[in-house]
């Protein structure tokens, strides 16, 4: 009966408070969201999450819309107000706690480890910190990321899950923390990969709502313990084969305050500069070997394409140009991802299938950025060789000079100098373009910074940290290559 | 210098029946001519004559469709690439350019140790020090850490010239060395070549300098339309021209 009022209450506040009481918006990822929200064969959309949002129109009298939202950013979308609340999974960690309001919790997790069968090395997560040579795979901005990090554990973090199990299964990461519901449904089936000791870390997932917007908060807290009271909710989680015994103990006492019984003090840790900086040096320091080793490899190829354009025989100049067309037109992020996912299952299917454990993300990244600056450094290469004059050649001929020699000791030379210039510009794109690289989990600096500031929340004092690093990379770049310039340049001409 | 000549020996050239064609336009048309060793020879006539062409033939710049080039015991036939012919021809007979073709990046001395060193893989010493000997001689030497482009027009040929001697060869190839040079410095590049005269070597020069011509060459060989309009020594083909092609040419150069 008390339901039954307050029910006719929420909606009246609904009706008072929202421009159209009609309409809720739902932040959520449904991108490999199973099986919290995902669509299914049919492409319906599916999950308990799904649910449970069913179950809150009917139990507040409104319309809820979904608004598909990456799910690292659901918290800032929330802020911005792009939606009314973001239901996707969202564990209560202290962080978002500061800045977002969480309704009362509508399951309880728990930390699951994975690993491939048959594994040895290790038999649960005690025991893989205690090697301290496992990589982990995780999800980005979760509890699980928190906890490794918090743990100093070498992991990477993926956009989904599906990324991180199928690297799994690769050996390319040792194990995957992760919530249990999802742990459940993308490894219980597979038979190549099994649990490893018992979950742990519970934690809370909640609907979190605009801290400013109480009227929403109460009209949801009131629908959810209305669920939890009239056994709905323990439907919806054991028609999704997520009732387990914790959340029958826990539930209906479970709340969004900060002193959880299992909740550990070590998680509220603030974010301070010290904890926070060394983790972005750490991806300074992955962004420079990139940016140095793979220009090194572009110039490299770059030079043997542009010559081969310009002398190789009529097929192999078709190739180079090819080449040129083909790595310039392909989005750097689309062939990331094809050689750090993709490029395994091709060299599985020609019998290489070990060949493809040793791709890791940086050397994905690697290979993807010097491929594609292969492709400028070819055209400003092969611009600059065209550029010396034919005279330059003869006069190295009536020398005595082979063609060999004179490309050596004459044209390159005097070729380099000419490309300097938009070199220097394509090393700082290249710079800049490391960035992609956090698509395919490299921690380098700005995965680094997409985790921090996700965690804690400070994505202008980070951010602005995080810049001046780039800053002060790519300065020194600029300031080194002009002195190049004029020292080279110095007495060039006729 | 002049008590060298006896130790140089110059080359000999023979040129027969040398055709070259370039798309429909036929540049030589059957050039004959024999060249004795030490022989100073001035080839002169109208622009587009195949003068430039002829002297590029000699040293497999260009390549020919008919007939044949000897030069000391190294024969080119016609349409014959790269071959060790060319190479072998190249050390012996040096070129130098209209436009100086200096190697930018290098210093003037490394300009002219390059070869030496490159291709006749002297030890950088040695060729250094023969480098500076040969500025000198050219009188650049205080030049030699200089960039080509720090130099005027006629300190340019010089290093050129000076780098062309670099592989001591029995001749050289001059193609309208002066013609990119203002009235004064051009002396500056003639008398060396004035002076190289007299240490035996053969000498081709294509040349607009008529006065020039008059005064170096032993022979003078006019070149019109690809043939030989006339040829002789200087004084009979400028002097008392017999043929009306060769009496235009002059009337029009000497003004």
């Amino acid at each position: 009966m008390a339901g039954f009022w307050s029910l006719i209450l929420a909606s009246t506040a609904l009706a008072c408070s929202f421009q159209n009481p009609k309409q809720l918006r739902w932040g959520c990822d449904e991108e490999g969201g199973a099986p919290y929200c995902f669509l299914d064969q049919n492409l319906q959309r599916v999950g308990f999450e799904v649910d449970i949002v069913r179950e809150l129109e009917k139990k507040i009298g409104t319309t809820i819309r979904f608004t598909q939202y990456g799910f690292e950013s659901l918290i800032p979308g929330l802020l911005k107000r792009d939606f009314e609340f973001a239901m996707n999974g969202l564990e209560v960690l202290p962080e978002r706690r500061k800045s977002v309001y969480f309704c009362r919790p509508y399951f309880l997790y728990r930390q699951q480890l994975t690993v491939r069968k048959g594994e040895t090395r290790f038999e649960n997560y005690e025991s893989l910190i205690a090697t301290r040579l496992m990589k982990v795979g995780t999800m980005d901005g979760t509890a699980a990321e928190a906890i490794l990090i918090r743990d100093g554990v070498n992991h990477g973090s993926y956009s989904t899950p599906t990324e991180a199990f199928r690297d799994l299964e690769l050996s390319r990461i040792d194990a995957v923390l992760i919530d249990l519901p999802m742990a459940q449904r993308y490894a219980g089936e597979n038979p190549a990969l099994a649990p490893a000791g018992k979950p742990f870390a519970p934690g809370r997932y909640a609907i979190a709502v605009h801290p400013e917007n109480e009227t929403l908060a109460k009209a949801i807290d009131q629908a959810i313990s209305d669920m939890i009271n009239d056994g709905s909710l323990q439907k919806i989680l054991t028609q999704w084969k997520l009732w387990d015994e914790f959340n029958a103990m826990h539930l209906a006492s479970a709340t969004s305050a900060s002193d959880w019984q299992f909740e550990t003090a070590e998680e509220d840790a603030p974010w301070t500069v010290s904890r926070y900086l060394p983790l972005l040096l750490d991806g300074t320091r992955v962004t420079l070997v990139l940016t140095l080793s793979s220009f090194a490899l572009a110039l490299c190829l770059g030079l043997g394409i542009a010559t081969a354009r310009l002398y190789g025989p009529k097929p192999v100049q078709i190739l180079a140009v090819a080449y040129v067309e083909f790595f310039r037109g392909v989005p750097l992020l689309l062939l990331l991802f094809f050689l750090y996912f993709g490029l395994p299952s091709v060299l599985a299917s020609i019998g290489l299938a070990g060949l493809g454990e040793w791709i890791t993300p940086f050397g994905a990244a690697w290979l993807g950025l010097g491929l594609t600056y292969a492709a400028y450094e070819a055209e400003i290469q092969r611009s600059a060789i065209q550029s010396i004059p034919q005279g330059q050649w003869e006069a190295a001929a009536a020398l005595g000079m082979t063609r060999g020699l004179t490309f050596r000791r004459i044209i390159l030379p005097q070729a380099v100098r000419i490309a300097l210039p938009p070199t220097t510009s394509d090393l700082v794109a290249l710079f800049k373009d490391t960035s992609v690289a956090s698509a395919i989990t490299l921690l380098e600096l700005n995965k680094q910074y997409q985790i921090l500031a996700k965690s804690s929340l400070k994505f202008v004092e980070i951010g602005i940290i995080t810049a001046i690093l780039y800053l002060v990379l790519s300065l020194p770049l600029g300031l080194a290559s002009r002195a190049l310039e004029r020292r080279l340049g110095a007495g060039h001409g006729k | 210098m002049a008590n060298k000549s006896a130790e140089i020996p110059g080359l000999a050239i023979h040129i027969t029946s040398l055709k070259k064609r370039h798309g429909d336009r036929e540049i030589l048309r059957g050039v004959d001519l024999r060249i004795h060793p030490g022989q100073t020879v001035a080839l002169i006539g109208p622009s587009g004559g195949g003068k430039t062409t002829l002297l590029r033939c000699l040293n497999g710049l260009e390549v020919f469709d008919h007939g044949s080039v000897r030069v000391g015991d190294c024969t080119l036939n016609a349409l014959s690439g790269q071959s060790i012919e060319i190479a072998r021809i190249r050390r012996s007979l040096g070129m130098i350019f209209q436009d100086f073709q200096l190697f930018p990046h290098l210093t003037v001395l490394e300009n002219v140790a390059a070869a030496p060193i490159w291709v006749l893989g002297e030890n950088a010493k040695e060729a250094r020090d023969r480098s500076i000997h040969l500025l000198d001689r050219v009188k650049l030497s205080e030049f030699s850490n200089r960039k080509p482009m720090q130099l005027s027009g006629g300190q340019k040929q010089r290093v050129a010239i000076a780098r062309a001697l670099a592989l001591k060869p029995l001749g050289l190839l001059c193609d309208e060395i002066t013609s990119a040079l203002d009235p004064e410095t051009k002396h500056e590049v003639l008398a060396v070549l004035e002076d190289l005269k007299r240490d035996g070597l053969t000498v081709i020069m294509v040349t607009h300098e008529i006065g020039f011509a008059k005064r170096a060459a032993d022979r003078v060989v006019l070149l019109a339309e690809g043939n030989i309009a006339e040829e002789g020594t200087a004084a009979e083909v400028i002097d008392s021209p017999k043929t009306e092609r060769a009496c235009k040419f002059l009337a029009r150069v000497l003004g």
